[in-house]
């Protein structure tokens, strides 16, 4: 592989109290598992809530009923940390059963706090909320704005198209360094590897040839105008290609193309951070 | 009385002292059998073979006339309650005979069907029962299997198509617009005001914000009043339509949902319509086939989240059916062979419930156990569905519930899996109830004569469920023609067996031998596997000893071995006799003192042993005592053959005076029990022997039940009786006066060893037979009986008249002594 390495060491899924539909933490899991990577998750508590509860006139509308009841903080304390054990339950049963190390915490910091905290090797995931209410209520940043981050972020969509199929990558050269860890991704899965790459010179696309050949999947290069590449562009680019992942430098595919794509795609799509040579 | 004992010396050798004997008994009259009445060779001078591999076997059942034609009744009748019960000898190898002669029996019904259960989509607890031509359901299970793993990639890939994707994004989509539309519309009117919607867990809530932060109570608290009331009538009104927009969600939500589904099923449906189009045209000719592969597509259609995952709309699968796609399979119960010409013949060595009419497994899921229509095994009668089941009715009454449910199967004409565990409470989770299946069978039960008929006397029902008996024949009468059959089914085994030939010598030792295990010498014995172990170990021997042939050396050994090999208790017996641990005399004579004749059978080794009957009198009341009978030794048939005792006693002795007699029987050193009543007629001799002071041979032995008129009866075992007395007398010596007595009726079952023919031949031994107690008395005590003569009066001298004066001189006694008693009351008292 060309003596780099990829450095990545962990997933930290981003989470809320709203709903995580299976199939996409599945599909998360496989992930991390295809990478050899810990998961780590991370619960947001929204710290609004704490403060509702020290006002006299505060009530809520439960959705079960649905009804009005006053909002008492001690009931309120307790009903976040049911919620957050029954994530905590959920998070352990789905990934539990993988050959994963895996971490859950109950983050009462901001956002913005927390994501701060990341190590070099982590990937932020997150997930884009499937419940318009989520959105709405959302303490949390949208999407494209969560990922303010400058290591490797898996923004993975809703819903998911496919769970099988080629990864591809999206790379402005030949070393980019989305090729490797798509590489990486595609043997381990047993997959192919689509590359999507600017028409590249005689030499190069020799030197590519034969790094090729020397790789454990089958690679196909399509030719792609990753410049100013539209969520659109890549979508016309892959079509028929039925890909399962797409994997790119984020140095290469802006952060808010890179989400959009994937809601367009509904495929999860990776974006690396820096990677160490 | 005269002392009736003499003395009596033997050597250490058991041999007797041959000076001391005396020689001249006479026998009375009676002479002892020839040799050709003691043993009857077998006569295969017409069948012209060397070896037994010369033979050709013998047709069908072999002198089973009777059961052959009940077979042939019983497979035929096509009506309900006509099955067969065989009855027969254990040994007669009844379920091989019978199985052979089904195989002959040309069908005259078309062949049985295949049967299959298949999931009942409407009632999962219900299997529905499918019947299919001979070999189509293996077919159809592949058909199936074929369907859903066109299936499993079909519909995946039509649900990830482009145009599944896009027309499911624009259902969600305007879902969640509607829904976005109105939270994001109330979300940007409260924050105009300062307020923002916060997601509790458990629902809504509003609060105002500053900074786009939730203001906090104290922050709040210091605000102006008429902002914090302005603030809270902003939340108020902000609440109601938040309430108004949650109202509307399920039922925005229901219609996203009616909406997925309807394209689902459309999908589903267009992606399922091909393949099973495909498979229907394969089995067009089966309505019933068809009907159940409309309802798997319509299954199909509502479940296809169980083809491509987990989706919102999937529901809980049921764990009655295990694996979801296994709903589809296609449990095959019974396969026939296409084209098979045989109807099924099946035998059940272990008819349990569930090995007889099927059972229902479980599998254990998160500690409970669960079932589902791919766990309805096969029992035996759905295997013999069509065709013939054959079952051993000791294994069947053995087993528990199999009796009840093989007749309640016949009663209702169909198979209906029973549950045993819910029969005995053993478990009360969900089952089954699987669709019965139209029973078309034959059942053919094999047993004892006393099995059955006990069966039949407990059990009223067994007419109606059994009505053709085919009782199968011991042995077959002996002639020239059936020793030549009978020689061609020892072939016919030996070959079955793959054995060495045997020679003609053989053959003939063989043969009779079957007359030997027949008990009789005009007979031949039917029961196969004594036969077959003979044949065996005869060619076990011949291969020891390096022959291709068996030879009738071979036969002989193989007889001597097997007896060895049993008669450890014979022996022992044998050799207490001979160390005088049990009293048995063989020269000499004795008052009121006799060797008896008795046989033992243990593990189906039989042996004769003589046994001392004595008996002593005195006056009494006319009452004759056996002792085995007060002591509760003496079976009733024994006791029985003593009470006849008194009966002949009455009739015959003292007509004109009462019986006075006391009168004690016992077999000496008997000490467990006593049955039967082959003995009364040596404890007659002994209580003649005792009431007329005539001493009995002891050189004799004897055996035969009498009756009331003094007439001497068959019994059984003759051959061993005479064998086991003939045994001590050689081990003793053989002084040519010792003998047997047999009753006259059992000289057609001789059949004795070769050694005791050759000794009687010799003269060193004799069997003399008997038919009345007159003559029987006259060999052992060389006096006559005596006849009344025309006065009424036995001649002087006689034995008779010896007793009739003693029974009168006890008749006397004891009128003498009633006299005393009425004439002195007091002294009769003390």
């Amino acid at each position: 592989m060309s003596g780099r390495r990829l450095d990545l060491t962990r997933m930290v899924l981003a989470l809320s109290q709203g709903g995580h539909d299976r199939e996409r933490m599945d599909a998360i899991g496989e992930l991390a598992e295809l990478l050899h990577l810990e998961i780590q998750g991370l619960l947001f508590e929204d710290p609004g809530l704490r403060a509702l509860a020290g006002h006299t006139f505060a009530r809520e509308l439960r959705t079960i009923g649905p009804a009005w009841s006053p909002v008492e903080a001690t009931r309120l304390a307790e009903e976040m940390e049911g919620a957050a054990e029954a994530l905590r339950r959920r998070f352990f049963g789905i990934f539990g059963r993988r050959r994963l190390k895996t971490h859950f915490e109950v983050a009462r910091q901001s956002a913005a706090a927390a994501f701060g905290t990341l190590r070099p090797g982590d990937v932020l995931v997150l997930v884009e909320p499937v419940d318009p209410v989520e959105l709405a209520c959302s303490h949390l940043a949208p999407l494209p704005e969560s990922a303010e981050t400058a290591g490797a972020v898996l923004i993975v969509p809703a819903p998911l198209v496919r769970r099988r199929g080629p990864v591809v990558a999206i790379a402005a050269e030949s070393g980019d360094s989305s090729i490797e860890l798509a590489l990486t991704i595609a043997a381990a899965a047993g997959e192919r590897l689509i590359v999507l790459s600017p028409p590249a010179r005689d030499a190069e696309r020799a030197a590519s040839a034969a790094e090729r050949s020397l790789m454990p999947v089958a690679v196909e290069e399509i030719p792609f105008e990753v410049a100013r590449a539209r969520p659109a562009d890549i979508a016309s680019r892959l079509a028929g290609v039925n890909e399962r992942l797409i994997v790119a430098s984020r140095t290469r595919l802006d952060r808010t193309i890179g989400a959009a794509a994937a809601s367009l795609l509904r495929v999860p799509v990776l974006l690396t951070g820096n990677t160490s040579d | 009385m005269p002392d009736a004992r003499m003395d009596y010396d033997r050597n250490l050798d058991g041999v007797p002292a041959a000076a001391e004997e005396r020689t001249d008994f006479p026998t009375a009259g009676a002479e002892p059998l020839t040799p050709e009445r003691l043993y009857r060779p077998a006569d295969l001078s017409r069948l012209s073979f060397a070896t037994t591999a010369d033979l050709v076997p013998p047709e069908g059942l072999v002198g089973q006339q009777r059961a052959r034609e009940a077979i042939a009744l019983g497979t035929r009748i096509a009506k309900p309650g006509f099955n067969l019960f065989v009855i027969g000898s254990p040994d007669a190898h009844m379920q091989g005979a019978v199985k052979a002669l089904l195989r002959r029996i040309e069908p005259r019904r078309p062949p049985p069907c295949d049967w299959v259960y298949v999931n009942n989509f409407k009632e999962a607890n219900k299997p529905a029962a499918i019947s299919l031509p001979p070999g189509r359901s293996l077919e159809f299970r592949d058909a199936m299997r074929e369907f859903i793993d066109d299936l499993k990639a079909a519909l995946p890939a039509v649900f990830e198509s482009e145009d599944y994707q896009t027309r499911r994004a624009a259902i969600d989509q305007r879902f969640q617009a509607k829904q976005a539309s109105a939270f994001s519309a109330l979300r940007d009117k409260a924050a105009e005001k300062n307020i923002t919607i916060l997601r509790t867990p458990m629902g809504f809530a509003l609060a105002p914000i500053a900074n786009g932060q939730v203001v906090t109570p104290e922050e709040f608290n210091a605000w102006p009043e008429p902002k914090r009331r302005e603030a809270q009538e902003t939340i108020a009104l902000l609440e109601k339509e938040l309430e108004h927009i949650v109202m509307q969600i399920p039922g925005w939500e229901k219609e996203r949902r009616e909406e997925v589904r309807k394209l689902n099923r459309e999908t589903a449906n267009f992606a399922v319509g091909q393949s099973i189009e495909e498979t229907k045209a394969r089995f067009a000719d089966l309505p019933r086939i068809l009907q159940h592969l409309d309802a798997v597509r319509s299954d199909v259609v509502e479940n296809v989240g169980i083809f491509v995952g987990k989706t919102e709309d999937e529901q809980p699968s049921d764990p009655r059916i295990g694996n979801p796609l296994d709903r589809y399979e296609v449990n095959v119960v019974v396969s026939q062979t296409p084209g098979a010409s045989a109807l099924p013949i099946v035998e059940e060595p272990h008819p349990t419930l569930a090995n007889l009419t099927g059972s229902i497994e479980y599998v254990s899921l998160h500690g409970v156990l669960v079932t589902n229509f791919r766990l309805i095994k096969a029992g035996a009668i759905h295997r013999a569905n069509g065709g013939f089941l054959l079952i051993d009715v000791r294994n069947l009454l053995m087993e528990p519930f199999s009796w009840p449910a093989l007749k309640r199967a016949l009663r209702q004409r169909e198979i209906k899996i029973e549950d045993v565990s819910r029969f005995v409470g053993l478990t009360s989770t969900v089952s089954l109830e699987p669709d019965p299946i139209p029973l078309d069978l034959k059942v053919i039960l094999f047993g004892d004569r006393v099995l059955y008929y006990l069966l039949a006397a407990i059990d009223p029902e067994v007419g109606d469920y059994f009505k053709v008996l085919a009782d199968f024949e011991d042995d077959l009468d002996r002639s020239r023609e059936s020793e030549e059959v009978h020689a061609r089914l020892l072939a016919a085994i030996v070959a079955r067996e793959q054995l060495r030939p045997f020679d003609r010598e053989a053959v003939a030792l063989v043969v009779e031998h079957a007359s030997r295990i027949a008990d009789h010498a005009g007979k031949l014995t039917l029961r196969i596997a004594p036969l077959k172990d003979l044949l065996a170990e005869a060619d076990f021997w011949a291969a020891e000893s390096g022959r291709a042939v068996v030879s009738r050396a071979d036969v002989q050994k193989a007889l001597e071995a097997k007896e060895g090999r049993a008669s450890r208790l014979r022996d022992r017996a044998r050799e207490s006799i001979l160390q005088d641990v049990a009293l048995i005399e063989t020269s000499g004579e004795r008052i009121g003192q006799i060797n008896g004749l008795s046989v033992i059978e243990l593990g189906g080794f039989r042996f004769g042993r003589p046994t001392r009957i004595s008996c002593r009198i005195r006056p009494g009341t006319g009452k004759v005592v056996d002792i085995e009978r007060e002591v509760e030794l003496g079976g009733p048939i024994h006791s029985k053959g003593v009470l006849i005792l008194s009966g002949f006693l009455a009739g015959r002795y003292a007509l004109d005076v009462p019986m006075s007699l006391f009168a004690s029987l016992v077999f000496e050193q008997s000490y467990a029990g006593v049955e039967g009543d082959s003995a009364s007629s040596a404890e007659l001799y002994a209580l003649i022997s005792a009431l007329s002071d005539c001493p009995l041979r002891q050189d004799l032995a004897v055996t035969g039940s009498v009756n009331q008129y003094g007439e001497i009866q068959a019994i059984g075992g003759v051959n061993e009786k005479i064998e086991g007395f003939f045994d001590i007398c050689r081990a003793r010596g053989l002084t040519g006066r010792q003998g047997v007595v047999i009753p006259k009726a059992n000289v057609q079952h001789l059949m004795l060893r070769g050694d005791v023919v050759e000794a009687c031949a010799a003269g060193r031994f004799a069997v003399y037979a008997v038919s009345a107690i007159d003559e029987g008395i006259a060999l052992l005590t060389g006096r006559p009986a005596g006849a009344r003569d025309p006065d009424g009066a036995f001649p002087a001298g006689s034995v008779n008249r010896l007793v009739e004066d003693k029974l009168r001189a006890f008749a006397h006694v004891r009128q003498a002594f009633a006299s005393d008693r009425l004439a002195s009351p007091g002294t009769g008292a003390k």
